[in-house]
């Protein structure tokens, strides 16, 4: 049943990236936690190997607009079409969504109790039924590609933050998604980790993976997006090319908050 | 017994003159029936051990001092030179108080001092005869300071004589002492009675009554077996108690109200009321309702239901604090709700909790011991038998030590335990700082 619900969907990517149709598209997304309104109506196109990065103050929504992404938040209203199928309909899988769809947290979130190999080859086993050998040849593929191939028998608490969130996104590549969601990855990294988690997220990028990324890192933005939306009180505020956001913003309040942050 | 034997001898003699052609062998025959008509000389009578238990006055018991008495007749003119008594081996004996008593007359009461020199050969008593007794009579040798083996069994004294004419017989027939055999702890409770330090000791009334040396060693066996009662009911009500908390726990924090609702239901009742209560409710209800359940599986359910409902709490405490993160991070890559549970909440939480179910491990162990209320033979009802018995407290001393043999040891392992779940854990590997260039390096 999901597997045709897979391969359904894949007909559809292939249509879409022919036709230009979007991988993602929020159509008027509110939420409100109680009495708290979040976001306020958010209209957001992402085409197959775009590069995404959404900046904004925090309190802005951009956080609760990428959780509502992967349904870890329910969208209180609209829609969110994912490679042609709506994944806010309630009869939709929220699973077989979510394992095309990696995410990578900004406190990394790896299980302490396994090993790095471990933390990459469980979801495989369990969400893809790939066998344990498989599993592990892939995710030794996957930590050698974020540089921890001598890890792999470390646990979380032995590496250091840079580290960890490194095997997060190996942990969520290793599921061969289709997009990947970044929630201010290195936010809760000393500086000098920082730089090695966005060379690989900037590897990532170069390689076409479709990345909606959530940061506080301008210098990533300006070098890596594609397109960079600016949000503030749960609207999206502008979106375009970084440098015609960057050195000629159109909107006010996108201009205070990039000199605020220069 | 006698008459029969004599005609056989006199018929045998007849025999020999009627047919003169074998006088040699009648004269060999001679030679052989003599000792057998002599045999009689003596005869045992009895021969008994002086009771010596403090329980029954029957009962002769090894390894506590006892006595020895050996009655056996004396044919008139036999002429008895010597006596050897052979103590059984594992027997000891002293001779200093040895009383050996010729009775004689019609009714064997009187008494006859028998001029004698005693010699020990091992565990060969000897009494040399000044003048060989040649009175009809008794011979009463009574043996003191004797300790039998403390294994006990039947002791069989053996013993010779010798004739004035130098032939030497044995006494046959003489019937086994029975002796119980009484156990290690036992006979150390016994030496230490004796122990001039454990009557200085005793001599207080307080230590005598909490403290009493020989009674803490022969409780401690009889307690065992109350403490071996107490460890299955907990082996077996311990491992089935926690299945039934993490099912409790699923159920607390379930989305189904129904499920919700008939754990916390349960929970709060099995907590909210006495152990005890619980106990009475189960042994006394159930039969009055016509169900019969054996007092050892009454037991075991009773203590894993209520251990069941103090898991759940423990368990869903576990569970809440997990970081939301680790559900989010499962989710997040397309594991449903139960793969989460399963393979990253449950897992982490069994980590967090075991320093608390020790705790718990420990507070059943210890609750075994209302169990004594209805009848189980655990420990606390082993110690209070004796206590009955013997009137002072130490066996509940005993008890004591038995359940702090047990929850000492844990609360230690506790204390450990929850200092490595606070994070004080060795490490495999050390975190390594990493070089800011590290990866770009790799990039380059």
């Amino acid at each position: 049943m999901s597997d045709a619900v897979v391969n359904e969907a894949e007909k559809n990517d292939a249509a879409a990236a022919t036709g230009d149709e979007p991988i993602l598209r929020i159509v008027d997304l509110h939420k409100s936690f109680g009495q708290t309104v979040v976001l306020r109506g958010i209209d957001i196109d992402i085409h197959r190997g775009e590069v995404v990065v959404v900046l904004g103050p925090s309190g802005s929504g951009k956080s609760t607009m990428l959780r509502c992404l992967n349904r870890l938040e329910e969208p209180t209203s609209g829609k969110i079409f994912f490679e042609g199928q709506d994944i806010t309909d309630p009869k939709t899988d929220v699973n077989d969504v979510r394992k095309r769809m990696g995410m990578v947290f900004q406190q990394f979130n790896l299980f302490p109790h396994l090993d790095a190999l471990h933390n990459v080859m469980l979801a495989q086993q369990k969400v893809l039924g790939r066998s344990a050998e498989e599993a592990e040849r892939v995710a030794r593929e996957q930590l050698a590609r974020v540089g921890l191939a001598e890890r792999a028998d470390y646990y979380p608490d032995e590496l250091s933050g840079g580290q960890q969130q490194r095997v997060a996104i190996a942990r969520a590549l290793a599921m061969e998604p289709h997009v990947m969601l970044f929630d201010e990855a290195t936010s809760a990294l000393d500086p000098e980790l920082v730089r090695g988690v966005l060379d690989v997220m900037r590897e990532l990028a170069e390689q076409g993976m479709t990345m909606v990324v959530v940061t506080h890192e301008m210098g990533f933005a300006r070098d890596v997006a594609d397109r960079v939306v600016f949000m503030e009180g749960g609207y999206v505020v502008e979106e375009g090319a970084p440098e015609q956001l960057f050195t000629n913003p159109k909107s006010p309040r996108t201009a205070e908050f990039l000199g605020s942050i220069n | 017994m006698k008459a029969p034997t004599f005609c056989e001898s006199g018929r045998r003699r007849g025999e020999a003159v009627l047919l003169a052609v074998l006088a040699f062998v009648v004269a060999l025959v001679g030679v052989l029936a003599v000792p057998a008509e002599r045999a009689e000389a003596m005869e045992a009578v009895k021969c008994t051990g002086r009771p010596n238990s403090e329980d029954d006055p029957t009962v002769i018991m090894g390894a506590t001092e006892s006595r020895i008495t050996f009655e056996a007749s004396i044919a008139e003119g036999e002429g008895v030179s010597s006596l050897t008594l052979h103590i059984p081996d594992g027997t000891t004996f002293g001779t200093d108080d040895l009383a050996v008593t010729l009775l004689t007359g019609d009714d064997l009461m009187t008494r006859n001092e028998v001029d004698y020199t005693e010699t020990v050969d091992g565990q060969d008593l000897t009494l040399e005869f000044a003048e060989p007794i040649t009175q009809e009579g008794h011979l009463n040798i009574l043996v003191y300071d004797v300790f039998f083996p403390t294994d006990g069994g039947e002791m069989q004294v053996e013993a010779t004589y010798e004739l004035a004419d130098g032939t030497e017989e044995s006494i046959e027939g003489i019937p086994a002492i029975p002796v119980e055999g009484i156990s290690l702890t036992e006979s150390i409770s016994q030496w230490l009675e004796e122990q001039p330090w454990v009557q200085a000791w005793n001599s207080n009334r307080f230590l005598h009554l909490f403290f009493d040396p020989s009674l803490l060693v022969t409780s401690f066996p009889v307690v065992l077996t109350g403490f071996f009662m107490s460890i299955s009911i907990v082996a077996v009500a311990f491992p089935l108690a926690i299945p039934m908390g993490l099912l409790l726990a699923l159920m607390r924090i379930s989305k189904l109200r129904l499920l919700r609702g008939i754990a916390t239901t349960y929970v709060n009742i099995v907590r909210g009321t006495p152990l005890f209560l619980q106990i009475y409710v189960a042994f006394f209800g159930l039969p009055l309702a016509g169900i019969q359940i054996p007092n050892f599986i009454l037991g075991v359910t009773v203590m894993c239901m209520n251990s069941g409902a103090y898991m759940c709490e423990i368990f869903r405490a576990g569970i809440l604090s997990i970081s939301k993160g680790q559900t989010e991070a499962a989710r997040s890559l397309g594991m449903n709700g139960a793969q989460t549970m399963f393979y990253v909440i449950l897992p982490q939480m069994f980590r967090i909790v075991i320093p608390n179910l020790t705790s718990e491990f420990i507070v059943l162990y210890k609750d075994t011991s209302l169990l004594a209320a209805v009848g189980i033979m655990e420990l606390v009802m082993y110690a209070r038998t004796i206590v009955a018995s013997t009137g002072s407290i130490t066996p509940y001393i005993v008890a004591a030590l038995f359940y702090l043999v047990i929850t000492l040891p844990l609360s230690k392992v506790t204390r450990h335990l929850e200092d490595r779940v606070r994070g004080h854990h060795t490490r495999k590997h050390a975190i390594e700082p990493e070089p800011a260039s590290e990866k770009g390096a790799t990039n380059e």
